[in-house]
């Protein structure tokens, strides 16, 4: 199971077939997305076995009809063959363990991996036998075999999208990682990503950016509450379009004012992770509370700042500072106030769809 | 009063830390929790309700009293939200261990993959 792919090179292989042909299953995509039946260039000479696949594997190089895809498998192991009993032949000679088959191609399927016929004409290319889709029963889904389906597309992310016969559609979750195309476009959009979710990057631009206005009314304890508008500027569901919070905050120190409250947070988890639905936090239905702290100068107008760390599942919280403009009252007298407690926010309307 | 001054800035500087570290074991449980409860269903009925919870999305099927949390991405196909689109009386449908759960509505079927 380890050997991850025998290589053979296209004329040692092309001497197994009878009329030199393979098939047509390689796996591409250059803008995220594409349709098996048009756009994927079929032999007229046989069918089309599409299969992805997994973890363990090396990094491709595909040369395709519109240029070279590099695919690096991911987690998991994927497999697509929708003739089961048939893709293990060709006309009708057997996939064998001479062309780098474990076996039971009539079992499985799709446990073969050929290389496209456009690269008959230029021996020395390389054909890919895959050997490692040997159980359709791994309890981690790992060698999982779907038959009967189609491969309908890729969607965001590269998950693999099938459908059964009936028009069916599922996803899987295990994608290959296209990590490459000879399309600018795409090497373009990677690199901005990288650039956009750097940690400098995300450190002087927020995952969340937010404008607000609240008050506070706490001499030794106390409560405030603020409304704000916040923007996700990472992760899938970033948008230009806002989300509108609420949020009430009880604590103790000694904070009395109306301030506008600009800032932002940073999820120290991984950008891909940020979810609009992590500006929420309820303590009703069961999360712990954002716990913040702010401080000012004081003297009838304020200027001051506030941090907040909110709790996450994945283990990493979210961290946020404001900046705190308006009016206030000191303490003392020094200009100064201060407080500290716990808060819940509630989403009162997204903007997103 | 000095001394009490003290103990008072004291504990304050206690509480940060322990409330990040109790706080983050607390919910990295729950989430841990959550996720075994809804990756083992076989989840298939009519949804009795939908919110926003745990920084995820929580609902309840009818006649049953598992309340489920999960952490959808975007819709495959339209990049909808789930907690956006999915209204009480909607069908979800997933069978254990699957990667995707499906939302029936009654014009549409939106395919939801999820965090781990």
């Amino acid at each position: 199971m380890n050997a991850p792919f025998l290589h053979r090179s296209l004329t040692e292989a092309k001497n197994t077939f009878s009329n030199g042909h393979l098939t047509s299953d390689i796996i591409y995509g250059d803008s995220g997305s594409f349709n098996l039946h048009n756009d994927i260039w079929i032999s007229q000479y046989e069918q089309v076995f599409p299969m992805m696949y997994g973890e363990r594997y090396t990094i491709h190089e595909h040369l395709t009809p519109f240029g070279l895809v590099y695919l690096k498998e991911l987690t998991g192991f994927f497999a697509e063959g929708p003739n089961i009993g048939t893709s293990g032949f060709y006309n009708n000679l057997s996939f064998d363990d001479d062309l780098g088959n474990v076996n039971s191609s009539i079992e499985t399927g799709c446990n073969t991996h050929r290389q496209t016929d456009w690269v008959k004409d230029k021996p020395g290319q390389e054909a890919y036998f895959d050997k490692n889709v040997t159980s359709k029963d791994d309890p981690d889904l790992k060698g999982r075999i779907y038959v009967g389906k189609t491969i309908w597309g890729i969607g965001k992310s590269n998950i693999i999208i099938y459908g059964d016969e009936n028009g069916n559609l599922s996803a899987f979750h295990r994608p290959i990682e296209i990590f490459g195309t000879k399309t600018k476009k795409n090497d373009l959009e990677s690199d901005k990503d990288e650039f956009w979710n750097n940690p400098i990057i995300r450190t002087v631009v927020p995952d969340f950016i937010t404008i607000g206005f609240g008050f506070n009314g706490i001499v030794g304890f106390g409560g405030g509450t603020s409304i704000e508008i916040n923007w996700i500027t990472r992760g899938p569901e970033a948008s230009w379009k806002p989300v509108l919070t609420i949020t009430q905050t009880i604590g103790g120190g000694y904070s009395i004012d109306a301030t506008l409250n600009i800032g932002g947070a940073k999820y120290l988890g991984n950008a891909n992770n940020i979810k609009r639905s992590m500006l929420q936090t309820n303590t009703c239905t069961g999360d712990l509370p954002t716990m913040w702290g702010s401080a000012g100068f004081t003297a009838g107008g304020k200027i001051g700042a506030t941090v907040n760390y909110t709790p996450t599942k994945s283990g990493y919280g979210i961290t946020s500072q404001y900046i705190n403009i308006g009016v206030g009252l000191p303490a003392g007298p020094i200009p100064v106030n201060g407080a500290g407690g716990v808060s819940n926010t509630w989403i009162l309307y997204d903007f997103y769809n | 009063m000095n001394k009490q001054f003290n103990l008072i800035k004291l504990a304050i500087m206690l509480i940060i830390p322990i409330f990040i570290i109790i706080g983050s074991k607390l919910t990295i449980d729950k989430g841990k929790q959550h996720f075994t409860q809804f990756n083992t269903a076989n989840i298939n009925g009519e949804l009795a309700s939908i919110k926003i919870a745990y920084k995820g999305v929580q609902f309840q099927l009818k006649n049953e009293k598992a309340k489920y949390v999960f952490y959808p991405n975007a819709d495959l196909l339209e990049n909808k939200l789930f907690d956006d689109v999915a209204e009480k009386g909607d069908i979800v449908i997933k069978p254990a261990f699957s990667d995707t759960l499906k939302l029936v509505k009654k014009d549409k079927t939106f395919l939801y993959t999820f965090d781990k």
